[in-house]
């Protein structure tokens, strides 16, 4: 069977830009909903690679609409929806586990010393973060896209139009504080 | 913390991160800065070394896998415990699964869908309903449906175990002959859905299963459009479809049709006997343009069957695959009836060419003009008096949808485009009728629509006017009589339309007067000119029918204006011209009424040619203003043309060609020739019996004129015979009506088929001059023997009334110069 024999994915379809709020709610919208399918999709196939994720899911609409031409912003936004649609998950998660009786769970980073593929707690880490976005918000963005989405520091750096160096400090800080964070919680 | 103490924390951070460990301290105490904010950076170099952000990375990818890991076997949807992934693509993956309660032995195909919006599950639950209609032995069933949290929405289908109709053709080696026998049990089972509003729109090989016990199985049956109803809408797309397989519709995203499933049956019917060579080339990116052009690749010549049979088989294929503007097979029943053929070795259809292809393309064209605006043609009826006969654009599709089912079936596409374009899921095919769908249409609404105003109120908008063009006045009517929201939606466009086909229905049913009085409150409502317009015009015809002549007049000059500042206007203004110039001869305006008949004629040629309803009710109303001129060889001209046009696009049993064979008959009849006159007259009252019944007012009428005919040529007892079958009593207070069977009444007693009247059925008003005569030369005759006073009485009479004729009658003439004699 050929690739053209695959039916067309109703994304892959020119649409028009709307102006003004509607435009950008729509836009989120959108987002959100390649964001949902890209990781139902990968559920479905037993793994859940965030970073790929976002870069797949840029691969399969980048043809399809003029809006998501900008690469850094749509992996930006993809990247912040791809974050809560995953932690929702791990608390639906938790939920089931624990009957519905959802509480925070506890797991320091330095106690245990994970390793790469030891998994973090994504509830405590999503608590880190928001922690860190109440200090600045710029930061918690860039550990988002970082940890979430995979993006190089010069990516970051242009999706925040800020700087490399600045990228570069703030990622050294935010690593120091989501550790005492993690370790505290 | 502040923003400014996190600043200096980061300042302060930033500073020493770099610096030697032992150096850290030091320099951190030394610094120029609140307690608090040294003791968050002390802690925070803490953890300088121990994490970084790469790390942390690599362990959220690790939680999001041990979030499902590989388990997606054995997750439980529903019922069903998923065993495998079966199949992959673009539009979901599939999963074999079989019951997790083990209560029976059952084994699925679950689908999850790509897209998997807000309202996906009560959509899924809407098409389920309609899906589950689906009950064939050879078609794959859905068992469920439904969302789950993780892996999204999913369908439950039956599992076949089967291999695709390709391979199966390829390992078999199948003969041409017996693809063709396999296509044919495909082209049942989508006649089966058709008939059941559903289309399978995703044809292809992989979605045809031959069992292991040989038998077809037809899967995903209507997912495609599930697909595209399940999208939470931010989608333009109509569905998911397969390139290879697409119809030009649906590749330029137009209503899904019947057409959409021929279309990829001759794809497949093609592929399957050119061993798999596409039709329209091996490369995919000339698909689309070839397509829309119609530009296929014949079939390649097959050993193993006859030539003209090959000749066929290309034939059928082109027709499957005619582009849009071409006429393709009206139904799959068509297209198996003419495989069927093939096998029979019999003469197929597809070579023949249909007699009725001018009729489809005539409602093709027509249809366009149908759909953006509506047009009243006013036509003059000949010869009687001051009466107009409107014939109205309904009444002319009416007639067309009725006549044939074949012809039916071309309407039908329509609705059911309609009805595609606005609720997925609906196909039409040849076992229903054209009311079942609508009956069908409008139930659907109000189930499943009735939350969605509206939605509910074009589509009801657009099952009423199918109503009405199929004569269904009074299922219109029901379907439209509802008051709007008040005050008007955003697109209040949809409810004035609404006001004027309910006006429309009231024209047609004889309520002038409420037709009036709905489309008077419509002239306060903010609209544009060319809705106006047609607010008017649609005035203007209730009005004339109220015997109004001035205010139509007004109406209909208001139209003019309206529409020629529209430049959508250009029927409304030849509708109104055309109104205008019944109104010019009602009023005996004659030569202004001709003056706008040639002008319409002219233009009407130039756009449509001579083929076309316009322009043959042009020439019909021009045939009535020369025979009321008394120019009876133009009026003879006029009304050949006319009648010859009319037969070509209504067929022969139809009101329409009936009231231009009688108003033909009525020119013969003042140009003298009796025997063509009758002729044409009997063919209009066969005709319309054959149409209508006898019931109708228009049958009556034409009837009297037979009479009169039989009365002129002295053969009363042929006059007698068709005069006891003619109703004395109008059906209905039109003055028109009530003077014909007035002058029935009066001619039956006359002849001695019933007693005199008691009353006078004329209520003061004068006959016209021609009935006059006639009943005076009836006189005459039964008088000539017996009583010579009476004799000459009447001949005075008849002379006298005969000297009041605008027009001349020879065969009075001649009447009366025989009984001089």
């Amino acid at each position: 069977m050929s690739s053209t024999d695959d039916p067309v994915d109703p994304d892959l379809h020119a649409r028009t830009v709307n102006d003004g709020e509607e435009g950008v709610e729509r836009y989120h919208q959108d987002l959100y909903r390649i964001a949902r399918r890209e990781l139902q999709r990968m559920m479905r196939g037993g793994t859940i690679d965030t970073v790929a994720l976002v870069n797949e899911a840029y691969l399969r609409v980048q043809n399809s609409d003029r809006r998501w031409n900008d690469r850094g912003h749509f992996l930006a936004s993809m990247t912040t929806i791809i974050r809560h649609v995953l932690i929702d998950y791990a608390r639906e998660r938790n939920a089931q586990r624990r009957g519905g009786d959802w509480q925070q769970v506890t797991a320091s980073v330095l106690d245990r010393v994970p390793g790469p593929e030891e998994p973090i707690d994504l509830i405590a880490l999503e608590s880190a973060l928001s922690k860190l976005g109440e200090r600045s918000p710029r930061m918690e963005k860039v550990v988002e896209l970082r940890v979430f989405g995979g993006l190089t520091s010069q990516e970051i750096a242009d999706a925040l139009d800020t700087s490399t160096a600045t990228v570069t400090r703030d990622m050294r800080l935010a690593s120091a504080f989501l550790a005492k964070a993690l370790a505290d919680a | 913390m502040s923003v400014d103490d996190w600043a200096r924390v980061q300042q302060l951070f930033d500073e020493l991160c770099d610096c030697p460990h032992d150096e850290r301290a030091s320099r951190l105490a030394a610094a120029d800065a609140p307690d608090s904010v040294k003791e968050q950076v002390a802690e925070l170099l803490v953890h300088d070394d121990a994490v970084n952000l790469d790390r942390v990375a690599e362990q959220v990818r690790s939680a999001a896998e041990t979030l499902d890991g590989a388990s997606v076997a054995g997750t439980d949807i529903g019922p069903w415990r998923l065993l495998r992934r079966i199949g992959a693509g673009g539009m979901g993956d599939v999963f074999l699964a079989e019951r997790a309660d083990g209560r029976f032995d059952a084994r699925a195909a679950i689908k999850f869908v790509a897209g998997s919006g807000e309202n996906a599950l009560q959509l899924f639950d809407r098409e389920r309903r309609v899906l589950a209609r689906l009950d064939h032995p050879a078609i794959a069933r859905m068992f469920d449906a439904g969302e789950h949290p993780r892996l999204g929405a999913y369908l439950v289908m039956e599992y076949i175990e089967g291999r695709p109709l390709d391979q199966h053709v390829a390992v078999e080696r199948l003969e041409p002959l017996a693809v063709v026998e396999w296509i044919t049990r495909v082209a049942e089972v989508l006649a089966h859905a058709h008939g059941r509003l559903i289309l399978h729109r995703d044809l292809k090989p992989a979605h045809l299963l031959i069992t292991p016990d040989d038998q077809l199985k037809v899967l995903d049956f209507g997912i495609a459009g599930l697909l595209a109803s399940a999208d939470d809408g931010s989608n333009t797309a109509p569905g998911s479809y397969t390139p290879r397989y697409a119809s030009p519709e649906q590749i330029v995203h137009q209503a899904t049709t019947t057409r959409t499933d021929l279309f990829a049956l001759g794809l497949l019917l093609h592929e399957l006997l050119s061993d798999g060579r596409p039709a329209f080339g091996p490369d995919p990116e000339h698909w689309l343009r070839r397509k829309l052009a119609g530009q296929r690749d014949p079939l390649s010549r097959h050993a193993g069957i006859d030539a003209r049979r090959w000749r066929d088989l290309d034939a059928i294929v082109g027709r499957c695959l005619a582009p849009p503007e071409e006429p393709g097979y009206a139904s799959v029943s068509e297209l198996d009836a003419d495989l069927r053929a093939v096998l029979d070795d019999r003469p197929v259809r597809a070579r023949t060419g249909g007699t009725l292809e001018s009729v489809r393309r005539w409602i093709r064209r027509h249809r366009l003009a149908s759909a953006s605006t509506a047009i009243a043609l006013a036509a003059v009826l000949a010869g009687a008096g001051a009466s107009l006969w409107f014939a109205r654009e309904a009444q002319i599709e009416r007639d067309i949808a009725v006549t044939e089912t074949a012809k039916a079936r071309q309407i039908t596409r329509f609705l059911e485009e309609v009805f595609t374009t606005a609720t997925p899921g609906i196909g039409q095919g040849p076992d229903t009728t054209v009311r079942v769908l609508l009956d069908e249409g409008a139930e659907r609404i109000q189930r499943d629509l009735g939350d969605r105003p509206e939605i509910t109120a074009y589509l009801e908008l657009a099952i009423a006017r199918s109503y009405m063009f199929l004569g269904l006045y009074d299922e219109a009517f029901d379907l439209l009589d509802r008051p709007p929201p008040d005050p008007l939606p955003a697109d209040a466009g949809t409810w004035i339309e609404r006001a004027i086909v309910t006006a429309r229905v009231d024209l047609l049913r004889g309520r002038y007067q409420d037709a009036l009085d709905g489309l008077d409150v419509l002239l306060d409502q903010p609209m544009d000119d060319l809705m106006r317009a047609r607010v008017e015009l649609r005035r203007a015809e209730a009005l004339v029918n109220l015997g109004d002549t001035d205010g139509a007049r007004i109406a209909a000059e208001r139209t003019q204006t309206l529409a020629d500042e529209s430049p959508d206007g250009l029927t409304q203004r030849a509708s109104a011209f055309n109104m205008l110039g019944a109104i010019a001869y009602n009023e005996g305006r004659l030569e202004e009424a001709r003056e706008r008949f040639i002008e319409l004629l002219d233009v009407h040629l130039a756009h449509y040619g001579e083929l076309h309803a316009t322009t043959s009710m042009t020439l019909f109303n021009l045939g009535g203003v020369s025979l009321a001129q008394g120019d009876v060889d133009g009026a003879l001209d006029y009304y050949r043309r006319a009648v010859a046009a009319f037969e070509a696009l209504f067929g022969v049993d139809n009101r329409t060609v009936a009231m231009g064979h009688r108003a033909y008959g009525i020119a013969y009849q003042r140009a003298g020739d009796a025997e063509a006159a009758e002729r044409h007259l009997v063919r209009a009252l066969t005709a319309l019996e054959n149409w209508n019944g006898r019931e109708s007012p228009v049958w009556q009428e034409a009837g009297l004129k037979l009479v009169e005919l039989h009365l002129l040529t002295d053969r009363i007892d042929q006059a007698a015979a068709l005069l006891a079958e003619l109703p004395s009593r109008a059906v209905d207070d039109l003055s028109s009506h009530q003077l014909v069977a007035c002058r029935t009444e009066r001619l039956q007693a006359l002849l001695g088929l019933t007693p005199p009247p008691t009353a006078d059925c004329t209520a003061g008003r004068t006959l016209p001059a021609f009935a006059r005569a006639l009943e005076h030369l009836v006189e005459a005759r039964l008088a000539s023997s017996q009583d010579p006073a009476a004799f000459n009485r009447a001949i005075d009479a008849g002379r006298a009334a005969q000297a009041e004729l605008s027009v001349p009658e020879p065969l009075l003439d001649v009447a009366f110069a025989a009984l001089d004699r």
